[in-house]
């Protein structure tokens, strides 16, 4: 399989499933590892996606690589191509990051590549998504935000850096060469400054679990994709039991619902788990719910149920 | 070497600068409060004794932009003021093409100025260097034009550095620590506050006062990000916000306001606190001690104000 490029369907919006913080580990952790597996094959059984995306933090344990491995043969069995950008937590545990690069190329359906190397952090890349005649439909962008230059007590200081904005203007320069008008999606761990702008504007719909855990000095990646017309959404995870969403100078800002049982040490989970399912068209508009852990759907704002 | 004057600090350890902002000159035809601020220029030189002034924006504005700005020229060319300048919004609300102000500051032999390169945004974006005895490079006063107002997907912003700013003082940057080596510390003078000013202030870091809403841009395009990316600012210095003048240490970079300098009468558009005392920000520069940014507040009539954590604002 390309990893770079995807062909769609586009008699039909894509399905796109959010899987984000399954935070799994080995140890006292056993039990939430079972519940988070089961809930993403119930998610994605469920829910018949084709692409998903992991917004990060795979793994929260000492043996982070071997998480790696089994969720990798876990996905490779459903053969449903994944992206992936890394979490925080991910590397908590991990020397080289390379070896968990190496795992996720290994896998036949994870679109993981290391990407830009001038880019800041591991794995910034983009994945392109083309019709049946090899048209440029969606542009997805994955960035490694949260590779952390330094801590300040509880917060990242920096996530990201403006080498990211220098990757996505320089990639979009090249993809527009041909003239195509397509839609352009981010994904980061991290959320955004903006989500917590986007916030305090109002007109968000969703559960806000506590103040955005955003990086304290903004990069200017929203300004970069902004400044960008073609971009559609960005998507984020990071902050447990939050899974609002809203629209921002015209661009959607998603946080995904919180696939993991172990949401922190002692494993309380604050909301029941779930994932985000979007349905996206050719022209980027996007209509989304929750799949959650007990099986049932909800509407975006967690209140109504729905159906298929 | 385009975009690039030079002050060679010779047998000086010290090198002032004398930020003045916000003169906001409507008139000279009629005595008036324009030369009360020219006073006040005059009176900073002679107790302070800067090696610079740096205009901060809005020297003129209304539709007499263009005397003032010959007027203020010929002034600081008769007491022999080097000065440099950044745009401010002032200068092109109903004003004439930048290109004119432009010609009559680049003829004044005591103004420092520069357009800068054509492919970056704004009118007023380069940069002036401070060399040492062995004619090392080491301070650099960034001047970055603020521009006007714009419109981000259709909604109006304060205008903000863009990213052809922010990569042209980095990669200006990099050029000019290869040709004279590294060392240098950077220093950046704009108009318009950064959004980091207000996160600063809201983390109870700021120094001095804060009498009105930090006017900064709704979006940020990283350009604090990149200073701090660039390792080597000592700190910002505004103005646009005219009775702000505080100090504030954000991630070690000295986030400052300057001290609104012009007097304008209250009926003309003036300012919101009028007895709030017109002055200057002063910065001293150390080449033995380039990390170290020495800067307090010079107040008409002489009160000096040093804004450190614990002291009370004035």
């Amino acid at each position: 399989m390309k990893r770079d490029v995807l062909t769609i369907d586009t008699s039909r919006p894509l399905r796109l499933l959010q899987l984000t913080d399954l935070h799994l580990g080995l140890h006292f952790d056993q039990k939430y590892r079972r519940l988070t597996e089961k809930l993403v094959r119930d998610a994605i059984e469920g829910t018949s996606p084709d692409l998903i995306a992991l917004t990060g933090d795979l793994a929260w344990c000492p043996e982070t690589e071997r998480i790696y491995r089994d969720f990798c043969a876990l996905m490779d069995g459903y053969g449903i191509p994944w992206g992936f950008c890394f979490g925080n937590h991910d590397r908590d545990y991990v020397k080289d990051v390379r070896c968990l690069e190496d795992i996720l190329e290994a896998s036949e359906t994870c679109l993981y590549t290391n990407g830009c190397e001038e880019a800041f952090g591991y794995g910034n890349y983009c994945v392109r998504l083309e019709d049946g005649n090899g048209k440029l439909i969606h542009a997805l962008y994955f960035f490694d935000n949260a590779w952390v230059h330094h801590y300040d007590g509880m917060h990242h200081l920096t996530c990201g850096s403006l080498s990211h904005n220098r990757f996505f203007r320089a990639n979009q320069h090249e993809l527009k060469r041909n003239g195509d008008r397509f839609c352009v999606w981010g994904f980061v761990h991290v959320p955004l400054m903006e989500y917590a702008d986007m916030w305090r504007q109002g007109g968000c719909v969703g559960l806000r679990n506590g103040p955005e855990a955003h990086a304290l000095v903004n990069t200017g990646l929203f300004c970069t994709m902004a400044e960008d017309k073609l971009t559609k959404g960005i998507f984020c995870g990071h902050d447990h039991g939050t899974c609002y969403s809203g629209e921002y100078y015209g661009i959607r800002l998603i946080y995904g619902r919180t696939t993991g049982f172990n949401q922190s040490k002692g494993g309380v989970t604050v909301t029941p788990c779930g994932a985000r399912v979007c349905d996206i068209t050719p022209q980027g508009e996007v209509s989304t719910f929750f799949f959650l852990e007990d099986g049932t759907l909800r509407n975006a704002d967690d209140t109504l149920k729905v159906d298929l | 070497m385009a975009g690039l004057r030079d002050f060679h600090m010779g047998e000086n350890r010290f090198f002032k600068i004398a930020q003045i902002t916000d003169l906001h000159l409507s008139s000279f035809r009629n005595p008036g409060p324009e030369q009360r601020t020219l006073a006040l220029v005059e009176e900073i030189a002679e107790a302070e004794k800067p090696d610079l002034f740096v205009c901060t924006g809005d020297l003129a504005w209304r539709h007499d932009c263009v005397p003032c700005m010959k007027e203020f020229c010929r002034f600081m060319d008769e007491h022999r003021y080097p000065w440099t300048f950044a745009y401010g919004n002032h200068e092109r609300d109903y004003g004439p093409p930048t290109r004119v102000l432009e010609r009559i500051m680049t003829e004044s032999e005591y103004c420092i100025f520069d357009r800068g390169p054509d492919d970056v945004r704004g009118q007023s974006n380069y940069a002036v260097g401070v060399y040492n005895r062995e004619e090392r490079l080491r301070f650099l006063l960034w001047m970055v034009d603020n521009c006007e107002y714009t419109t981000l997907r259709g909604r109006p912003v304060t205008a903000y550095i863009d990213s052809s700013q922010i990569d042209w003082f980095t990669e200006e940057k990099k050029r000019l620590s290869t040709e004279f080596g590294d060392g240098a510390r950077s220093l950046f003078f704009m108009h318009i506050p950064l959004p980091e000013y207000q996160h600063a202030y809201d983390a109870g870091a700021a120094v001095g006062n804060c009498l009105e809403n930090i006017c900064m841009p709704e979006i940020n395009s990283g350009a604090f990000a990149a200073m701090l990316e660039m390792g080597d600012v000592l700190g910002v210095f505004v103005g646009h916000d005219h009775t702000n003048d505080f100090v504030a240490d954000w991630h070690g970079v000295k986030l400052c306001y300057g001290r609104t300098t012009g007097y304008c009468d209250h009926r003309r558009g003036g300012y919101p606190n009028s007895d709030f005392a017109r002055g200057a920000r002063i910065i001293l520069l150390d080449q033995q001690r380039v990390d170290r940014l020495e800067t307090y507040l010079y107040l008409c009539g002489g009160e000096i104000v040093r804004q450190e954590k614990g002291e009370d604002a004035q």
